[in-house]
């Protein structure tokens, strides 16, 4: 939990600025897109779901992320899911059911605007909670995924990654332009204060969280296009392989073995 | 294990009544208590074998009690909603808030004890159910949720000569059905299934009671009994974590 020495650590050893025209990304993005609807009208999916987080620093492009994505699906197949403070409601209950409510049934996506990460980030930075509860939420996250990859569930993870002066940048441009200025408020300038601590805790988040079946996809999110192309890339490709998994040997038939019973 | 759960233990109708009327007044207290200071939620978890008066015993807890704060639920085959998540949700859409009083009948410990009799799991899957259940109930507990733990117990005599007598009554005939039969033919191998399992799940946040229902009045007084006082014990100690002090009614009876 201490940073190392070096100063070296995964998100630093990103290189965050990734070279995508524009007129290439509008070829990427056809091609992704229609290769993700395909693959969500795959009668196979019936027995998956598919859970995906978006968590990032403020400004990183989550949102336009989420679009291009949910852009390719249709809008039966998928929900959003916008975290924000927990309801009333939700306050009355143990931390993860608030997350649980939302888990998609067989054939359905599911996207987190930032997630069940909250405690080990912002919860975290904030001293929301104690450091106790942040400390087993860890290993609490890694059972709730484990658990939801057992009934045929892709969980997909990703961090989208801006430098500091492309935050400083985007949150001047956000300031300026009429139509993003909701975008902005006190509270984004306030957390940017707090880099540091949030480096530190994404970095083990990332350290603690990312297991062989559920791993995190770190994404150089500097420029817009090169981000929204591997979101929707990674995940295409994890559904397809998820895909060819149902019925066959791995957990795609250690899932249709569950559901049967 | 069960040893004590198979001692033939007796109360007398007049013991009965006069720990009745005290049982009563210290569970509705400790509920209101709950409810006022609602801190934190309580799960009751019902298991055991069959004959030994669960039922019954849930039905007396929300006579007891009042039904406006207590939340039972019953987990028959799962629905088709629920057979396509993962099998923990719909332990989890069911969970009480805090400040009310969740009872579970079947949880999640059902599943891979029934799955373990038929041989439909091995060793090795058992053992990881038993661990998942075992980091379940700790989260919940981290959590804040006052997790109690019942198992009603009969001695294979004992549940034959339950069902007989349940059978004998028209009354009560429908309660024993070919399936209660069936579970009485692999009570030893039930038994031998059921022995680890509590042992391993009885963590120190949340340990198991035992009870021997027989006659479903042990079995009541006991749950009753055991519930009111953790239930007091549990506010006690959220008040010491310096939640404001507010007077209780009379709830002194129930730390007693």
């Amino acid at each position: 939990m201490l940073a190392a020495s070096d100063k070296l650590n995964v998100l630093r050893a990103l290189p965050l600025d990734q070279p995508l025209a524009k007129t290439e990304f509008q070829k990427q993005l056809a091609k992704w897109q229609r290769r993700l609807n395909v693959a969500s009208r795959d009668p196979r999916l019936k027995s998956l779901s598919v859970v995906c987080v978006f968590e990032g620093n403020d400004a990183a492009g989550k949102g336009g992320a989420i679009r291009r994505v949910t852009g390719a699906l249709d809008a039966r197949s998928y929900f959003n899911v916008p975290v924000a403070a927990p309801t009333e409601e939700e306050r009355a209950q143990p931390y993860l059911w608030r997350f649980w409510r939302h888990i998609p049934r067989h054939g359905r996506f599911t996207f987190f605007d930032r997630s069940w990460y909250g405690r080990v980030l912002v919860e975290r930075v904030e001293g929301f909670c104690k450091e106790a509860d942040w400390m087993r939420a860890y290993s609490e996250i890694n059972d709730f995924e484990g658990e939801l990859l057992r009934r045929g569930g892709v969980v997909l993870k990703f961090w989208l990654a801006i430098s500091k002066d492309e935050q400083f940048k985007r949150f001047k441009a956000r300031e300026k332009i009429a139509f993003k200025r909701f975008k902005i408020t006190a509270e984004d300038w306030r957390n940017r204060k707090r880099w540091d601590a949030y480096e530190l805790a994404v970095c083990d988040m990332v350290d603690r969280t990312s297991t062989a079946l559920a791993p995190w996809t770190l994404v150089e999110a500097n420029n817009k296009y090169h981000a929204r192309i591997k979101v929707l890339k990674t995940l295409t490709q994890a559904v397809e392989a998820a895909l060819e998994g149902v019925g066959k040997s791995g957990s795609g038939r250690k899932a249709k073995k569950q559901g049967a019973k | 294990m069960f040893e004590s759960a198979n001692l033939d233990h007796r109360v007398d109708k007049a013991t009965y009544r006069r720990e009745e009327a005290k049982l009563r007044e210290a569970l509705l207290n400790a509920q209101y208590d709950l409810k006022e200071n609602g801190r934190f939620p309580v799960l009751i978890l019902i298991a055991g074998v069959e004959g030994a008066g669960k039922g019954e015993t849930i039905n007396l807890l929300n006579e007891w009690m009042d039904p406006r704060h207590i939340y039972t639920h019953a987990f028959f085959e799962p629905s088709d909603e629920e057979r396509e998540r993962p099998p923990q949700w719909r332990f989890w859409r069911s969970l009480p808030p805090k400040g009310k009083i969740g009872v579970f009948f079947g949880a999640w410990h059902t599943m891979p004890i029934i799955q373990r009799v038929n041989g439909e799991i091995g060793e090795a899957e058992f053992a990881h159910a038993i661990g998942e259940i075992v980091r379940l109930e700790k989260m919940l507990c981290d959590e804040g949720v006052l997790l109690l733990k019942y198992w009603f117990h009969l001695s294979r005599p004992q549940q034959k000569k339950r069902l007989r007598s349940l059978e004998k009554d028209p009354e009560t005939r429908w309660r024993v059905t070919e399936r209660e039969w069936e579970y009485f033919k692999v009570y030893k191998k039930f038994v031998k299934v059921c022995e680890p399992f509590l042992r391993k799940t009885s963590t120190g946040e949340a340990p198991w009671s035992w009870c021997r229902g027989a006659t479903g009045v042990i079995a009541r007084s006991a749950s009753a009994g055991t519930c009111s006082r953790r239930c007091a014990s549990g506010l006690t100690k959220s008040r010491s974590r310096g939640c404001p002090t507010r007077p209780r009614p009379c709830s002194r009876r129930a730390t007693s």
